[in-house]
């Protein structure tokens, strides 16, 4: 009943949207997990200076997330954000712990912090208007305002954005309005945003036999036509993104992240996990084809909702080879409409994967404080640093340190999350599957 | 246009401006948005800062330090071996090699105010050597000078080239420890050390600094780097040789090191290779940091268009935007 009102922005709607922006600014503003987030400030300064994005050394992602910074940059400064960060000397001692997740002596401002929070809670919120109209426009409006409010308030997204300063979710968002846009017909944008979301982060490209596979299914008499269009939109686009890179002579260091990217280091079992990587990727991109065959083949009563739960099941396959916890925020718009409008099965899981990410995300933990430590008075250093001795750094067991030893319990507990999650798709495959063949129909799986 | 329904359309529309915007700042944004000028007026100096944005600026008064070098030579010759190690980088990043250490050594000088660099060769170094060193830098990334230059006799024309007025940067090993013999890699020893600095001050075990070197000049300059593995023990260097430290310290040694060598200089930047060293190498050149230096006044401050002030009265001004995320720098000579 709190959602009920016919309205998007009902009462239940605006209290969601307060709370989740209050939450994000007071959590992101003090709390910040600095190693990331001086990165952005160090790519910002690089760029500043006339370097670009890739002539010295500081950022090791494709571009976009460079071009955004752009902007966020010429923001921040508008409002005099002019010190990004400090090197402390007292923290030194912090960058000699050899971990997973590194740890600097760098420690972004306060309002740098506060912009880069402030960013973030803006594309949450616009995640969450998509997710709330793919939703109204597949299912009903109650259902779309509970996964708007599922997201917004899912302490994993905040984590990520506000805490983390990680970009995981306007790759989210650059997904998600793909898909909107394919719903809409707009194919030109929809793989222009396409190439964007890939050049952003690599974990979209994952859909795109499903995005076709949605073309065909939805145009079988023009799909020819509808594909080329999408093509021409991720090729130009792709162009517009990389020319200056290929001008500049750095187009290989600009794609070196998806080597590097996709073979974390951030986990426990790293070197299996290395020499496991390549195959299961290649095995990822097999399941992909998989779902994108099944998917044409299939007749679909509804092909948007096929289009979100084949999304889901590919996100879902995607995630369980581990990684760094953010990335697995693509996850997250799929398994809420999955959960809250396919299959109540998957509720239990998702509060479970809500609870574990967040935490696997916060693992740097002490960390994550230390601004607060050296620009206010609500923690002193003194006190900091014996809170890091006691959780980060106390002697760990098999040679590591305590926090490598807390990162890696933590980050196995997610991938069980994230298993738990796949085993519930599985089943519900399998039981699709099983009364299709009982009812001799060809029931869909949506 | 149904608001409702078009509504994801429009926000479409406006994220790739954004992007395609964001690219435009980033490949336009460029060190000449900042400019920087000092004038000595009436026992103070008085300073102009003009920058297209907010930032940081910190300006550095000093007495006794060297005008800014008329060109820095970067040696990188791939056919003589070198003595550096490996090092790690973040994830997703290029190897910190000597390569690329050497290429982005353009860059970072550039950005403060040093606009005259080039890379050389073993015979392009031979050639460097036997030319009077004054107003010249050399920076040597190699943690090996080539047997062109050095052989591990006092007769090296490095040695000579330095007593002119050179100014010699190291980084990467123990300074005169080896030499190279196109790849063959010489060892020479402690001998060599003794060449550069005098006496047999440097202990190659790793050192990390956990202290600022008192003077304040972490905070003028924003050093960053904190090794100083391959730096001299300051109480082993020889009292005749006039010596100045900057930066961190470990209570034996610093993790900046300039000791005079005739008219000229060496300095060393502790550590194995890392973005923190490269940033401080180039800030102590672009500087003028001398064995001479004495800071006279540190002014911190903000700037967004347009900013003055006056100083205390020096030789000369570094004046840097952005902190310790340096976007421009430039000395000034006091006039």
């Amino acid at each position: 009943m709190f959602f009920d009102d016919s309205r998007f922005l009902c009462k239940g709607v605006l209290a969601v949207i307060l709370i989740g922006l209050v939450v994000r600014m007071a959590v992101g503003t003090l709390i910040t997990y600095n190693y990331d987030v001086y990165h952005w400030a160090l790519t910002i300064s690089n760029f500043e200076a006339g370097n670009g994005l890739y002539q010295t050394a500081g950022y090791y992602y494709t571009p976009v997330w460079g071009y955004i910074l752009g902007i966020f940059s010429r923001f921040y400064e508008l409002f005099g954000v002019d010190m990004l960060g400090e090197r402390f000397t007292d923290l030194l001692f912090v960058e000699d712990v050899a971990t997973i997740s590194p740890h600097t002596a760098f420690v972004t401002s306060i309002p740098f912090n506060t912009a880069v929070t402030a960013m973030m809670a803006l594309v949450d919120l616009t995640c969450a208007y998509l997710i709330f109209w793919i939703v109204r426009e597949t299912y009903d409006l109650r259902k779309a305002k509970i996964c708007f409010a599922a997201w917004f308030l899912c302490s994993f997204v905040i984590v990520v954005g506000s805490i983390g300063g990680m970009f995981d979710s306007i790759s989210a968002l650059m997904t998600l309005l793909c898909i909107c846009m394919l719903m809409r017909g707009k194919e030109f944008l929809a793989g222009s945003l396409f190439a964007t979301a890939v050049l952003l982060k690599l974990f979209p490209a994952f859909l795109i036999f499903i995005f076709i596979a949605y073309i065909i299914v939805k145009h079988r008499e023009e799909w020819k036509i509808r594909v080329l269009k999408a093509l021409l939109g991720a090729v130009v686009f792709t162009g517009i993104l990389m020319a200056p890179m290929v001008m500049q002579g750095t187009l290989m260091d600009s794609m070196s992240f998806i080597i590097a990217r996709t073979s974390s280091d951030a986990l426990y079992c790293a070197d299996l996990v290395r020499l496991g990587t390549p195959v299961a990727y290649i095995l990822a991109v097999i399941m992909a084809m998989v779902l994108g065959y099944f998917f044409i083949k299939k007749e679909h009563k509804n092909a948007e909702r096929a289009l979100l739960i084949y999304s889901f099941y590919m996100m879902a396959i995607l995630f369980l080879i581990p990684g760094a916890p953010q990335y697995q925020l693509l996850l997250f718009p799929f398994l809420v409409i999955t959960a809250i409008c396919v299959d109540g099965r998957f509720r239990i899981p998702m509060a479970i994967v809500f609870l574990l990410s967040s935490i696997h995300m916060l693992s740097p933990l002490v960390m994550d404080f230390v601004s607060m430590a050296v620009y206010t008075d609500i923690l002193s250093l003194q006190d900091w640093t014996a809170f890091y001795n006691m959780f980060d750094y106390f002697d760990g067991f098999l040679n590591m340190p305590g926090f490598d030893v807390w990162s890696t319990a933590v980050g196995f507990l997610d991938s069980m999350a994230l298993l738990l999650v796949a085993l519930v798709a599985l089943k519900r495959l399998i039981t699709v599957r099983a009364e299709s063949a009982h009812d001799g129909l060809r029931k869909d799986y949506d | 246009m149904d608001v409702r329904k078009d509504l994801p359309v429009l926000i479409a529309v406006i994220l790739l401006a954004i992007v395609v915007a964001g690219e435009y700042v980033v490949f336009t944004a460029s060190s000449d948005d900042y400019h920087s000028s000092v004038v000595k007026t009436d026992g103070v100096i008085s300073y102009e800062i003009t920058s297209a944005g907010a930032h940081v600026y910190d300006l550095v008064v000093m007495n006794g330090s060297a005008d800014s070098p008329d060109d820095v030579t970067v040696y990188y010759d791939p056919g003589y071996a070198s003595c550096i190690n490996d090092v790690v980088v973040a994830v997703g990043g290029r190897a910190l090699d000597q390569e690329y250490y050497v290429q982005q050594m353009d860059d970072t000088l550039r950005m403060r105010g040093v606009k005259n660099t080039s890379v050389a060769d073993a015979e392009d170094l031979l050639a460097l050597t036997l030319s009077p060193g004054k107003g010249h830098a050399l920076a040597i990334l190699s943690g090996s000078l080539p047997s062109t230059v050095y052989d591990g006799t006092p007769e090296s024309p490095i040695f000579k080239w330095l007593g002119s007025g050179g100014r010699l940067y190291w980084v990467g090993n123990v300074i005169g420890e080896y030499c190279s013999d196109g790849s063959e890699l010489r060892t020479i020893g402690s001998a060599g050390t003794e060449l550069f600095l005098g006496s047999d001050c440097v202990d190659p075990d790793i050192f990390m600094a956990y202290e600022e070197y008192p003077g304040d000049s972490c905070s003028a300059f924003s050093f960053q780097n904190n090794q100083t593995t391959y730096s001299p023990v300051i109480y082993g260097l020889s009292p005749e040789t006039v010596h100045g430290h900057f930066g961190f310290y470990d209570e034996d040694r610093s993790s900046i090191s300039l000791i005079q060598y005739g008219e000229g200089f060496i300095c060393i930047v502790g550590g194995d290779y890392s973005n923190f060293q490269r940033i401080d190498l180039t800030q102590v050149i672009a500087s003028g940091l001398s064995p001479t230096t004495k800071i006279v006044d540190v002014i911190h401050g903000t700037v967004n268009g347009k900013v003055t002030g006056t100083a205390k009265v020096g030789d000369r001004v570094y004046i840097y935007l952005g902190g310790y995320f340096p976007v421009y720098g430039e000395l000034h000579e006091v006039i």
